[in-house]
């Protein structure tokens, strides 16, 4: 019932949309009909030309996202087991945060050209900040009590780290990894949009200065139905990973986007 | 001479108030001594600091003043030959029973058919009774061999069926196992009817105000107005 009542308006406006082209008063050149908008979505589809950019878009994504994990998890960890790291590195992070990826672009192809290298960059700083606090977070979540019962049992650090620390942040270290996804998707697109020779910004881009409107939309649509995409995928990976004891008590859907919403913007203190 | 198993000495705790610069005094000053093959029962009210002492002499606080032996060495952090059940079972719920008993310690097959837990070594925590649930804490505390068991009113969270059938299992691991033990509880029965020795603090900040053996079954009921008056002044 939820997800209907979410499809009303969108399929509103698609219909506005059709019954405007049917009057015949939209100017294709500003806005074209979601006909000529699909057949140009159809076209580019057969040339294969849409896949070779969403894979190319995709592949940034996806490697630059592999390696703000590789990076953000342990330090995030690190963060959350060690207040002092909070201490000393907390407001340099948020610092750091406050820097939109997209006003990094210039910076990046001065330093590191024009190839796949300054691409990458951004789509780990999008990344990588969500990570990093919400594993933190994760780790101080912990009730104090558990980590008493590893300090009477003796457990070495490792083990502690084992199992206690990443299991019992594993909830929150995910929902890093999603945000932090969504982030890297938004920022490709517009890297993609400032220096590059391939992948969906790029359409947009170049459909913009060669009046295409309709590939245009074609572009933007394809952004946002691929990003509504990976999100899902994420949240069905994270339903399969997540063990049965934290299904147990899982709290509604909505509920827990608020949670992760909140998450997106904590304190200096929290980081 | 004989050492004993435990030994404090004038060991007392405050703790500061966050909010100001004044101190709360959660224990006075104790010293007792703990022989090998005892089995402490020591009551207080509520607040008198029991958990807090046990807290001491488990290693997880130091105490303001005085110190605290075990087996003649200093304690200063927590160790395996200590093995300390808090109130509540503290399991790891991402564990099963088996993983959670088996954290320090390699016998927790043993241990599952001690504590009457055979056929539940795969389940989690979540899909365990509260009495399930205490002998799993029990069976993770014992799985090092500890020579010293401090229980923190492991039963209080329990149905009083379920808490008198426990007593009657604590204190045949307590034969069992040769384990030293140290219960608290504010629990008057459950101090008499486990202990061979008993210590009654008074309110907060805790202080000895007995320390008395416990013989035969009717000693200890006739005990039992006595230590309330004890506690009443
Ligand atoms: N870590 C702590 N910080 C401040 N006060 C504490 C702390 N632990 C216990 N207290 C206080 O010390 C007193 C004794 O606590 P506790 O030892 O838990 O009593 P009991 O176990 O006998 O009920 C209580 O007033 C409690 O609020
Ligand atoms: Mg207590």
């Amino acid at each position: 019932m939820a997800k209907a009542k979410g499809l009303v308006f969108p399929l509103g406006l698609v219909l506005v949309w059709v019954l405007l082209g049917c009057t015949g008063t939209l100017n294709s050149q500003i806005l074209p009909s979601l006909g000529e908008v699909l057949e140009t979505f159809g076209y580019l589809f057969r040339e294969g030309l849409l896949w070779s950019h969403l894979s190319s878009s995709l592949f940034r994504v996806f490697a630059g996202f592999a390696l703000a994990t590789l990076v953000g998890v342990p330090i995030g960890i690190l963060m959350g087991c060690v207040p002092q790291s909070r201490e000393w590195f907390g407001p340099t992070l948020h610092f750091l945060r406050q820097i939109p990826p997209t006003a990094l672009i210039p910076v990046f192809l001065l330093w590191f050209g024009i190839g796949e290298a300054p691409k990458l960059a951004v789509i780990f700083y999008a990344a990588i900040f969500p990570i990093i606090v919400n594993g933190a977070l994760g780790v101080q979540e912990i009730p104090q009590d558990y980590f008493e019962v590893s300090r009477v049992l003796c457990l070495s650090p490792w083990k502690t780290l084992r199992n206690l620390v990443i299991p019992g942040s594993w909830g929150s270290v995910f929902t890093g990894l999603r945000l932090g996804m969504g982030m890297s998707w938004r920022a490709i697109v517009a890297a993609e949009m400032l220096a590059s020779t391939s992948g969906l910004g790029y359409l947009v881009m170049t459909a913009r200065s060669l009046a295409r409107v309709d590939e245009m939309f074609v572009g933007i649509l394809v952004i946002g139905f691929m990003g509504i995409l990976i999100d899902a995928a994420f949240i069905t990976l994270e339903n399969h990973l997540i063990p049965m004891w934290r299904s147990a008590k899982r709290v509604g859907r909505g509920e827990r986007d608020a949670k992760c919403a909140s998450r997106t913007a904590p304190s200096l203190q929290e980081v | 001479m004989p050492s004993a198993l435990l030994e404090l000495r004038q060991v007392s705790k405050r703790f500061r108030r966050d909010d100001e610069e004044n101190t709360l005094e959660a224990l006075g000053e104790v010293s007792f001594t703990v022989q090998k093959g005892e089995f402490l029962s020591i009551i207080g009210p509520s607040g008198c600091g029991k958990s807090t002492l046990l807290r001491i002499i488990a290693g997880l606080i130091t105490p303001s003043t005085g110190e605290c032996l075990h087996n003649g060495q200093l304690v200063s952090k927590p160790s395996l030959e200590r093995g300390l059940v808090f109130q509540d079972p503290r399991l790891f719920p991402w564990l099963t029973v088996r993983e959670n008993i088996g954290l320090a310690g390699n016998r927790s097959e043993e241990l599952l058919e001690t504590m009457d837990l055979q056929g539940f070594g795969d389940a989690l925590p979540h899909d365990l009774s509260g009495g399930m649930a205490s002998r799993v804490a029990l069976a993770r505390a014992l799985a090092p061999r500890p020579n010293l068991l401090l229980l923190d009113e492991p039963l209080a969270n329990l149905d009083q069926k379920l808490r008198s059938k426990l007593q009657g299992e604590l204190r045949g691991i307590w034969k069992k196992e040769g384990v030293t033990c140290i219960l608290v509880t504010h629990d008057i029965e459950e101090a008499l009817a486990l202990g061979t020795r008993l210590l009654v603090l008074s309110k907060r900040p805790g202080r000895i105000l007995r320390d008395t053996p416990l013989m035969c079954l009717e000693d200890r009921e006739a005990l039992k107005p006595q230590v309330l008056a004890w506690m009443e002044g």
